[in-house]
C-alpha cells in the first residue's frame, strides 16, 4: 500500500512540503477568523443557536451541551481566538486542537445548520492537530499529502455523487434554482434557459471529478488552480452558499508544490515553517481517518427504501447541490387514553429555519415527533404522535412520505432503517 | 483535461449566447412579472377594496337616516360586497396587509358576542378594542344580529346601533384605506425593485405569504367550524366558531377568496390577465409523469375546490350539524391545494426560503 502510494505521490514532480503546509494552514486560519467574526456579524449565532427553544441533535451526541447564553458567544469568541492562533507558527499547535474542539462543539448543537462544508472545516481541523507529524523531509511530504487526500475524497465523492439521472439527464436541480438567478447582470438572461442548467451540470460533474487530478499534475497546476478559482467563484456569485467556494479556494492551495509556496510566502514575507509535532501513531491513525471517510459516504448502500427520501447515510456525504427539496410537516398529538387530539403548530416549538429543514428530513421529523411526545407527556397525557408529511423532489409532485396513523413514539431513534418512510 | 474544461465552458457562454437570439427561445421577465403583480393585481386589488368598503360606508350612513327594511338590505348587500372585495387583500397578504395585520384586524371570528352586546348596550366602546370585538364579522353581528326581528335592526340603527355599525365601519375603512395607501405610495416600487430571490425579494415574500391565506382558510374558515383539530375530524360540527354564519355567507365568502387566491397566483385581476407565478413556475419547472405543469394542476385543484365549496350551500350554520360531509369534502380538496402550493410551488419557483447558508457545489 505505502509503496504505490509513494508511487502516485512522485509523479507529481514538486511534492508539498513545509511551505505548502504552512500556506494552507495560513489560508485556512484567515478564512476560518472571517468565517467567524462573519457570524458574530451578522447576529447569526443568535438566530441560529439562541432563538430556538429546541435543538436537532446528532444520533450519538445528544450529549453535547448548549453552552447557553452569554456561552455560545464565548464559544464563537474561542473558535474565532483559535483560529487567529492557526497563523502562528508555534501558536498553531494550541490553535488546532482549540479550534477543531469548538468549531465542532458549535456544529453539534443543531443539526439543522449541518453543511457539508462546516463537516469539511471540522475534518480538515481534526488533522491540523496533529500534522505535520515529523519534521524531515518525507514526513512533511506525507503530511501534505494526507490533506490532500481528504480533497480528493470530497472531490470525487461530490463528482460520483453527480452521475446520476436527475443531474445529467434532468439537468435537475440547477434547472430550478439557475431560472431564478434571471435578475443577475449579463449572464442573468442565459441562466434562464435550459440548456444553461445542462451544461453547468455536466461541467460540475466532469469538474469534480477531473480538479483533484488536475490540480496534482504539475504540468496542468497552474490552470487547474485558475479554474477552481472561476469554477467557486460563480457559484459564489450564483448561490448562498457562504464561506464554502473560498474553503474549496483555500484547500486547492495544499497541491502547490513546495517551491511555489514559499515563493509565495516570502513575497509576503511570511515565515516557511510550521512547529512540527512528533507523533508516530499520527501517520496511521490519520489513514484510518480517511479510510472512514472514504467508507461513510457508501454506508447509504446499507438502507433499503428511496435514499433521496429516506435521507438515511445523507449527511457526512460530500452530496452536495443534488436536491431542491421542499417539504409540510404537520404534526397532530393523540391521547391514546381518552382520544384527546391536539394539532400542533409547528412555530410554536421551532424556529421559520427549523420547520424548513424537518419537514423534509425524516430523522429530524421522527426527533421532533419524539420531544412533542416528551412535551405532552409532562402535560399528563399518555400521547401517540402523528405526522403527516409531503415532500416534493426536485420539483417531481409532492408524495406524502410517512402513514400518518403510524404513532412516531413506537418508532425508536436509531440507524436502523427507516421502514416507516414510505418509498 | 482542464483545457477540455475551459472548452466546455466556453462553449456553454457561446451556445448560451447564440440562444439569446432566437426569437421564440422562452424567457421569463421577472421584473415584468413583478410590475404587472404591483400596478394590475394587487394595488388594484386594494384600491377595489378599499371602494366597496366606501359604499358599505354610505349604506350604513343611509341606514343610520332611513332606518328601515330597505335600507338595512341595502347595507347587508354592501357588506357581502365589501367582504368579497376584500378578499383581495386575504388573498395577496405581502407588504403593507401584512405590516397592518388586515386579516387579525379586518376580518377575525368568531366575534365575542357577549362583548359586541355589552358595548352596544352600554355605548362604551373605544379604538383599543380587542381583534374579537372589530372588523367584518362584528359589522355582520350587528345587522344580523340572532333573535331580533329585522324591523327592531333596522329601527335601532338610527340610534345606539347605528353609531355603533358606524364606529366599526370607520375603523375598518382606515385599516384597509391603509393598505391602498401604501401601495399607491413608495411600497408599489420598493415591490417591483425587490426583483432578486433571496428571502427579502417580492418574489420570495409572495411564495410565502400567498400561503397564509389559504392555511388560515383550511384551519379557520372549513376546519374549526366543521370539527377539525388539524387534519383530524375531532368532534362535532360548530357552526359558532366559522365566518358568515349570521348573514349565511360562509361559502360566498370562502369562494370568493378562493378565487381571489387563484387569480393572484395566475397574475390575473378580475378584468385582465397576465404573467403571474404559475406561468413562471411553469416556465421553469418540469412537468408531472403526465406532462401537466404544475400550474395546470395547481388550477384543476382549484376547480375542484369551486365545486366542493359550492356543495356545502350557504346556510352553514342551518346544515352543517345534520350533515357535513360537503365541508369534509371541502376541507379535503383545500389540502390538497395547500400541498401543491405550499410544498410544490416554492420548490419549482426555486427561491431562497432559507435563513442560512446552503450546501455548496
Amino acid at each position: 500500500m505505502t509503496k504505490r502510494r509513494t508511487t502516485i505521490f512522485s509523479l507529481s514532480a514538486n511534492p508539498g512540503g513545509a511551505a505548502t503546509f504552512t500556506l494552507f494552514r495560513l489560508a485556512f486560519g484567515v478564512l476560518m477568523a472571517i468565517a467567524m467574526l462573519r457570524m458574530f456579524l451578522t447576529g447569526r449565532i443568535a438566530a441560529q443557536f439562541l432563538e430556538p427553544s429546541f435543538r436537532f441533535t446528532y444520533f450519538g451526541f445528544d450529549w453535547v451541551p448548549h453552552p447557553g447564553n452569554p456561552g455560545i458567544y464565548v464559544l464563537f469568541g474561542t473558535a474565532l481566538l483559535a483560529s487567529l492562533l492557526l497563523l502562528h507558527p508555534r501558536w498553531f499547535r494550541l490553535g488546532a486542537p482549540l479550534f477543531f474542539l469548538a468549531f465542532t462543539w458549535i456544529e453539534l448543537i443543531d443539526k439543522t445548520t449541518y453543511l457539508n462544508h462546516y463537516y469539511l472545516v471540522s475534518c480538515l481541523a481534526f488533522m491540523l492537530i496533529w500534522l505535520p507529524y515529523g519534521g524531515d523531509d518525507k514526513s512533511l511530504k506525507r503530511s501534505v499529502l494526507l490533506l490532500r487526500l481528504m480533497i480528493v475524497i470530497v472531490y470525487l465523492h461530490a463528482g460520483l455523487a453527480k452521475i446520476g439521472h436527475d443531474w445529467l439527464l434532468e439537468a435537475l436541480p440547477l434547472r430550478i434554482w439557475l431560472p431564478a438567478k434571471e435578475h443577475l447582470p449579463l449572464i442573468g438572461p442565459l441562466l434562464a434557459k435550459p440548456v444553461t442548467a445542462y451544461l453547468f451540470s455536466w461541467a460540475g460533474c466532469l469538474y469534480d471529478l477531473s480538479i483533484p487530478f488536475l490540480l496534482w499534475n504539475a504540468r496542468t497546476r497552474k490552470w487547474a488552480y485558475v479554474s477552481v478559482l472561476a469554477f467557486h467563484g460563480l457559484t459564489a456569485w450564483l448561490f448562498p452558499i457562504g464561506v464554502f467556494p473560498w474553503v474549496m479556494a483555500a484547500a486547492s492551495l495544499l497541491f502547490l508544490d513546495d517551491n511555489t509556496a514559499a515563493r509565495i510566502l516570502s513575497r509576503l514575507r511570511l515565515p516557511q515553517r510550521t512547529k512540527v509535532l512528533s507523533l508516530a501513531w499520527a501517520r496511521p491513525m490519520l489513514f484510518l481517518f480517511l479510510l472512514l471517510q472514504t467508507l461513510l459516504p457508501w454506508r447509504f448502500l446499507l438502507y433499503p427504501g428511496e435514499f433521496f427520501y429516506t435521507e438515511q447515510g445523507y449527511r457526512f456525504s460530500w452530496r452536495v447541490m443534488l436536491v431542491e427539496k421542499h417539504g409540510l410537516a404537520e404534526f397532530s398529538v393523540r391521547d391514546t387514553l381518552n382520544g384527546q387530539r391536539e394539532s400542533i403548530r409547528n412555530e410554536d416549538y421551532l424556529t421559520p429555519n427549523q420547520i424548513k429543514q424537518m419537514s423534509f428530513q425524516p430523522d429530524m421529523v421522527l426527533e421532533f415527533a419524539h420531544h412533542l411526545g416528551e412535551v405532552f407527556r409532562r402535560r399528563g397525557w399518555t400521547p401517540a404522535v402523528h405526522a403527516d408529511v409531503w415532500v416534493t423532489l426536485n420539483g417531481r409532485p409532492a408524495k406524502q412520505i410517512c402513514d400518518p396513523e403510524t404513532d412516531l413514539l413506537k418508532v425508536p431513534r436509531n440507524l436502523e432503517a427507516y421502514t416507516w418512510v414510505k418509498s | 483535461m482542464n483545457r477540455l474544461f475551459f472548452v466546455l465552458l466556453s462553449s456553454l457562454l457561446a451556445v448560451a449566447a447564440c440562444k439569446e437570439n432566437q426569437p421564440n427561445d422562452p424567457v421569463f421577465d421577472r421584473s415584468a412579472m413583478l410590475t404587472r403583480y404591483a400596478d394590475s393585481v394587487l394595488k388594484p386589488g386594494s384600491l377595489r377594496a378599499t371602494a366597496a368598503m366606501g359604499v358599505l360606508l354610505d349604506s350604513i350612513q343611509n341606514l343610520r337616516s332611513e332606518g328601515d327594511i330597505t335600507a338595512l338590505q341595502g347595507a347587508r348587500n354592501a357588506w357581502k360586497k365589501a367582504v368579497v372585495a376584500f378578499q383581495e387583500i386575504e388573498a395577496a397578504y405581502v407588504g403593507p396587509a401584512a405590516d397592518v395585520q388586515v386579516q387579525l384586524f379586518g376580518n377575525y371570528f368568531p366575534v365575542d358576542t357577549a362583548g359586541l352586546k355589552s358595548r352596544l348596550a352600554n355605548g362604551n366602546w373605544g379604538l383599543n378594542d380587542a381583534a374579537t370585538l372589530r372588523g367584518f364579522s362584528a359589522i355582520e353581528y350587528l345587522l344580523w344580529q340572532p333573535g331580533i326581528p329585522e324591523q327592531t335592526l333596522a329601527e335601532q340603527s338610527r340610534v345606539e346601533r347605528g353609531t355603533y355599525l358606524h364606529f366599526l365601519n370607520t375603523q375598518l375603512d382606515a385599516l384597509i384605506t391603509e393598505v391602498s395607501t401604501a401601495w399607491a405610495g413608495n411600497y408599489r416600487n420598493s415591490f417591483v425593485e425587490a426583483d432578486g430571490d433571496d428571502v427579502a425579494s417580492s418574489l420570495s415574500i409572495m411564495v410565502n405569504q400567498f400561503n397564509k391565506g389559504l392555511d388560515h382558510t383550511k384551519r379557520y374558515r372549513v376546519g374549526i367550524p366543521t370539527g377539525y383539530t388539524g387534519n383530524d375530524l375531532t368532534g362535532p360540527a360548530d357552526p359558532g366558531k366559522g365566518e358568515g354564519m349570521y348573514s349565511g355567507s360562509s361559502a360566498l365568502i370562502c369562494e370568493a377568496y378562493l378565487r381571489a387566491f387563484q387569480r393572484v397566483l395566475n397574475g390575473n385581476s378580475p378584468y385582465t390577465q397576465g404573467l403571474g407565478l404559475l406561468d413562471y413556475a411553469d416556465a421553469v419547472g418540469v412537468p408531472d409523469a403526465q406532462g401537466r405543469t404544475l400550474g395546470k394542476r395547481i388550477n384543476d385543484q382549484f376547480e375542484l375546490c369551486f365545486t366542493a365549496v359550492r356543495n356545502t350551500g350557504n346556510n352553514w350554520a342551518g346544515s352543517m350539524k345534520t350533515d357535513r360531509q360537503p365541508q369534509i369534502n371541502l376541507f379535503n380538496e383545500l389540502k390538497k391545494l395547500l400541498v401543491l402550493t405550499k410544498v410544490e410551488l416554492p420548490s419549482a419557483v426555486g427561491v431562497s426560503i432559507s435563513y442560512q447558508d446552503s450546501d455548496g457545489d
